[in-house]
């Protein structure tokens, strides 16, 4: 029986993430804010023959976050695979006009996630196995000045996330920062359609093969962003900022 | 600036003024006064699918199964969910679909919408056959449980009544059981429209699926010339190596137009009836290729080109069949109006629940035509009126260019069907065809 543990169950990229996954072989500990979104994520899961179960979280409030670890891995239940897939995007001048909006989307995509990764850490090193994965984005790989908060909101996760990763080491937990171009979600639905931009299935079937590898590191999904994003890192900002980006 | 929401053809071409991409299909209606119509996959053929000036509610998302009897194998889903997403849950679980059209990249709700039809229609009839109920969520917000039981008049409007009726959200749907992925196929030769009814006659008795492939480009003195194939449900044993599920071939851009002209159709026609050397020939495949031999090609209408093709599909009943179809062959020879890729079948008689339903007991032929021009349509208007001549109508599904007058003379019921039509629903082949009112 493989445990799952997945933050953010509703999400699009979790929910095609983690179908799949799903079989009689698989248990999935799912949490997310809504509970009636949750119960049809939790159903569909439920005919393909995984076996759920179902917390609430809303990750605009963090002080609610040590509770939840506390409950989710009290008694020694011990999990094979952790996704963190939660996150907002707002419009940089919807940060820009509203400093609320802005701590939100801070609170929701960076703190959120710091203080749930800090507070499993006693149990994985006490586990000393599993796999923990944190979606994150291309956007966090450098600053663009309409999309200055959300990447980031990014950008801190992924430093993080290089620590953490380093810091599990010695004790056979494997940790993999995932970071998706556009994918046809909720998210991007007022952006403008692009070439580069996949469904969320696409992306989620092969985040599903990154689970199931156990793959550690730093995965651009598709693989051909890891190329973009290297030329868009190595770009003189003189260059960059002449960019129609 | 939105993503394209086009047809399958690319002959009729739409620019939906606003799109709606709901997350889940407890979501509310969307709030606007423009007419609004839902978008699967955009597999129709036509016009049924588009809303030029208007709103698109794209459902793709709706992809969640709500719950799955593994006994009784009956499936409730939701609308967005397509019929290759059934099969690759449904299929390891030893239950397949009842009835399938040749391509699995339709939605549940196009399927329904469409009362979609497939190689079985002797046996069992159209998809709406084996709807038992859905949920229909109207422009005002309304959602409305239809079953032949409750809000039965929606029930039937909505089975084959092309998204003028509402928003499918989810649907409950009978699956069939099998004991294994494989079919026994059966191809043979017929040089005659005589020989395919005879072949037909038995076949149906006898087999679970059967269509022909029609040569419409053979010379004159071979008309009606074809491949009959007839197929069976098999349990393998371990020892059958049959044809596995095919890698998908990408199109990658649209062919010029050139390409797919009358002599090239003519010259693959001509290849493909020869290339079945033996008279009859048995073998066993993988569901795959018999059900859907044109998926493995992703994006095949770009064959076709930027111009884009029609289909033209008809029914003519069973006692003008053999006349009728002999003279629309020959119309459709002389007219040159080639198509690689013919198909015919005899329908049975099982009725449909759906108001708007197409097929009927006789036989059915449907063709792919390459857009040439104004011409064609005129050509294809004249076929109109030999199939009217012989009491047969056409399918709205796959239809880019009935006038309003054949789609009363096919439909007479159209009139209590649009009491049906929610008014805040329309399409452009609704506006097309009622455009007399």
């Amino acid at each position: 029986m493989t445990r799952y543990l997945i933050i953010g169950a509703t999400s699009a990229i979790a929910q095609a993430s983690i179908r799949p996954l799903a079989s009689k072989a698989a248990h999935f500990t799912l949490v997310a804010k809504s509970p009636d979104k949750l119960a049809i994520v939790a159903a569909d899961l439920m005919t393909r023959g995984a076996t759920v179960e179902t917390h609430l979280f809303d990750a605009s409030h963090p002080e609610t976050i040590a509770p939840l670890v506390a409950n989710l891995l009290a008694n020694g239940v011990a999990y094979d695979h952790v996704l963190v897939a939660h996150g907002i995007l707002l419009p940089q001048v919807e940060c820009e006009q509203s400093l609320e909006r802005t701590q939100e989307m801070w609170t929701v995509n960076t703190t959120s996630i710091i203080l749930f990764l800090t507070a499993i850490l006693p149990f994985f090193k006490k586990q000393r196995h599993g796999h923990i994965a944190v979606i994150s984005s291309v956007a966090g790989d450098r600053g663009r000045a309409n999309l200055a908060t959300y990447g980031a909101s990014k950008a801190a996760l992924d430093t993080f996330l290089e620590g953490y990763r380093l810091g599990l080491i010695p004790f056979h937990v494997g940790v993999l920062t995932i970071k998706p171009g556009y994918v046809e979600t909720p998210m991007i639905a007022h952006l403008a359609p692009s070439p580069l931009t996949r469904s969320a299935e696409q992306v989620g079937h092969r985040i599903a093969h990154d689970l199931e590898q156990q793959k550690t590191g730093t995965v651009y999904v598709p693989r051909f962003w890891s190329v973009i994003m290297w030329v868009v890192r190595w770009l003189p900002e003189g260059i960059f900022r002449r960019l129609p980006v | 600036m939105h993503k394209l929401y086009p047809c399958w053809g690319r002959y009729k071409q739409a620019t939906p003024a606003n799109v709606f991409a709901p997350v889940w299909q407890t979501d509310p209606a969307p709030t606007i006064a423009l007419p609004r119509l839902a978008y699967g996959c955009g597999r129709s053929y036509g016009d049924v699918c588009l809303n030029d000036g208007g709103a698109i509610i794209n459902t793709s998302s709706f992809k969640h199964i709500l719950a799955f009897n593994e006994e009784t194998g009956v499936l409730r889903c939701e609308s967005g969910l397509t019929l290759a997403e059934v099969l690759a849950f449904s299929v390891p679980r030893g239950w397949f679909l009842l009835v399938t059209p040749g391509t699995k990249f339709v939605t549940v709700g196009g399927a329904i919408a469409n009362d979609v039809h497939g190689k079985n229609h002797h046996r069992a009839g159209t998809f709406g056959r084996h709807v038992s109920c859905f949920e229909l969520l109207r422009s005002n917000n309304e959602r409305l449980l239809c079953s032949p039981s409750e809000n039965k008049d929606l029930f039937s409007g909505t089975i084959g009544g092309l998204g003028l009726t509402g928003i499918i959200t989810w649907a409950e749907i009978q699956l069939k059981k099998i004991t294994g992925p494989f079919i026994e196929q059966t191809n043979q030769r017929f040089s005659s429209l005589e020989e395919f009814f005879g072949l037909s006659a038995a076949a149906d008795l006898s087999d679970e699926y059967t269509v022909a492939w029609l040569d419409s480009t053979a010379p004159r003195s071979q008309l009606g010339r074809g491949i009959f194939m007839s197929g069976n449900h098999v349990a393998t044993t371990m020892d059958q190596k049959p044809v596995h599920a095919p890698i998908s071939v990408p199109v990658p851009f649209d062919l010029p137009d050139f390409v797919l002209n009358p002599l090239s159709i003519r010259a693959f026609n001509a290849v493909f009836f020869h290339k079945e050397k033996r008279q009859t020939h048995t073998f066993l495949t993988h569901y795959e290729p018999f059900f859907y031999p044109l998926d493995r090609l992703t994006d095949w209408n770009r064959l076709y080109g930027k111009r884009g093709f029609l289909q033209y599909q008809c029914v003519l009943p069973t006692d003008a069949a053999v006349t009728g179809l002999r003279e629309l062959l020959m119309r459709i020879r002389d007219g040159k109006l080639h198509s690689f890729l013919s198909v015919l079948k005899v329908f049975g008689s099982l009725a449909s629940p759906g108001m708007l339903s197409f097929p009927r007991a006789g036989a059915t032929i449907a063709l792919d035509v390459p857009y040439t021009g104004p011409d064609l349509i005129k050509a294809l208007h004249d076929l109109d009126q030999l199939v009217l001549h012989y009491g047969g109508r056409l399918y709205p599904a796959k239809d880019a260019h009935m006038l309003p007058e054949t789609f009363r003379t096919c439909y007479p019921q159209w009139k209590s069907f649009s009491t049906f039509v929610d008014p805040g629903h329309s399409s452009d082949f609704w506006r097309r065809v009622t455009s007399f009112i």
